[in-house]
């Protein structure tokens, strides 16, 4: 079923391509090294795709575009004063506790805790944290059912305002008790998929997005950043790949097929990946796309965890 | 270049310099809202005529160095 979606015949090209998005990523190659960044600088980064970044932010709608700046406005307070008194912390879970039901009760849908891991980091990213909490925030399935129309990337932005808020919100509320704390969103310095997975939020599905059994792939992820001394939630198993293995949803309806059914070695990880050359061209046509996001089986509202028992159950027969 | 981040995150500002990081970033978003009016303007009609025709717009030819 491919839907009334943009064609997958680009209205624009390039003149001399960039280097492939692939070969930076590392794909086919064995050996273990940092992610190179590539796209989404934010705008302010020179990038291999600078070009065609730009151009998606000059084409997006009115609204798309607004959201995004007033985003960038409130993200001056991702970091910020940080108190003299120091909290003590005599408990790693009260603490561990306290801070996901401040993040939950500033919006967040599910959150977790990693410890920082140089997976999350650029090639010569410097970030000198020793925790991750990690936030998932859910967009609307009905506004995300239009997806390729300015109402599904006006959904996106919103859901990136969202987060925003409530990653700077646990931010601030982390400096209060005296130790650092960064807000990371809509972001261009860290990695945050790896971290999700590390805090026990999902596994990485064949779309190559996290899978949570709460929202399914439906939702935007937010870090911060802290020193906070925290207790680490564990990686967790919820059959992503028992179904992945067998499931085709977005490798049929990707316009362009740049999803794979088999996992690829990329930087001497045997993993899921989509095509870059293929996937962010058409993701600059058609308003950030999201197909594959809106197609997978993990994304209907509720199904989650009975998907993820049923799978289990299936596996241990 | 400094990334995003780089440029307007500050840790433990003082007042001045958290003043100093809101003009800036002001300006920043101003420039990008500024070239979206503009710039961009150019650019959609260019692109939305390259989608009823079929030559292809050119990225270089409307996004220089």
């Amino acid at each position: 079923m491919k839907k009334n979606f943009p064609s997958p015949e680009l209205p624009f090209a390039y003149r001399d391509l960039p280097l492939s998005g692939n070969v930076i990523n590392g794909l086919g190659e064995s050996k273990k090294r940092a992610a190179t960044q590539i796209f989404h600088g934010s705008g302010a980064r020179e990038l291999e795709w600078s070009k065609l970044e730009l151009f998606f932010g000059l084409i997006n709608p009115f609204k798309v575009s607004l959201l995004n700046l007033i985003n960038r406005w409130m993200l001056r307070n991702a970091d910020g004063p940080i108190s003299k008194n120091k909290r003590a912390i005599h408990s790693l879970t009260a603490i561990t506790e306290e801070v996901k039901a401040i993040a939950m009760n500033s919006g967040a849908g599910s959150v977790g805790v990693s410890p920082m891991i140089k997976e999350a980091l650029y090639k010569e990213g410097v970030i000198n944290y020793k925790n991750a909490i990690v936030i998932l925030y859910p967009m609307d399935g009905e506004e995300m059912a239009h997806v390729t129309t300015d109402r599904a990337g006006t959904e996106t932005m919103r859901a990136y305002m969202e987060i925003s808020k409530t990653a700077i919100e646990l931010s601030k509320r982390i400096r209060a008790m005296g130790f650092r704390a960064r807000a990371y969103c809509e972001g261009a310095d860290l990695l945050h998929i790896p971290l999700a997975i590390n805090a026990g939020l999902g596994q990485l599905g064949k779309h190559g997005s996290l899978i949570c059994r709460e929202f399914g792939s439906s939702m935007r992820i937010a870090t911060v950043l802290t020193d906070l001394p925290l207790h680490h939630d564990s990686p967790i198993d919820i059959a992503v790949d028992d179904l992945c293995i067998g499931c085709r949803r977005c490798t049929i309806d990707c316009p362009v097929d740049a999803i794979t059914d088999q996992k690829q070695m990329v930087r001497g990880d045997h993993k899921w990946y989509v095509d870059f050359d293929k996937c962010v061209p058409y993701f600059t046509e058609a308003v950030g796309c999201g197909i594959c996001i809106e197609v997978c089986p993990w994304s209907k509202p509720d199904r989650g965890f009975s998907l993820s028992e049923k799978l289990l159950q299936k596996r241990n027969k | 270049m400094k990334s995003f981040e780089e440029q307007f995150y500050i840790e433990n500002p003082t007042k001045l310099q958290a003043l100093q990081r809101d003009v800036l970033l002001l300006l920043w978003l101003l420039k990008r809202a500024f070239m979206w009016a503009s710039k961009g303007a150019l650019i959609r009609l260019a692109y939305n005529k390259a989608k009823t025709t079929s030559t292809p717009l050119v990225i270089e030819d409307v996004i220089k160095d």
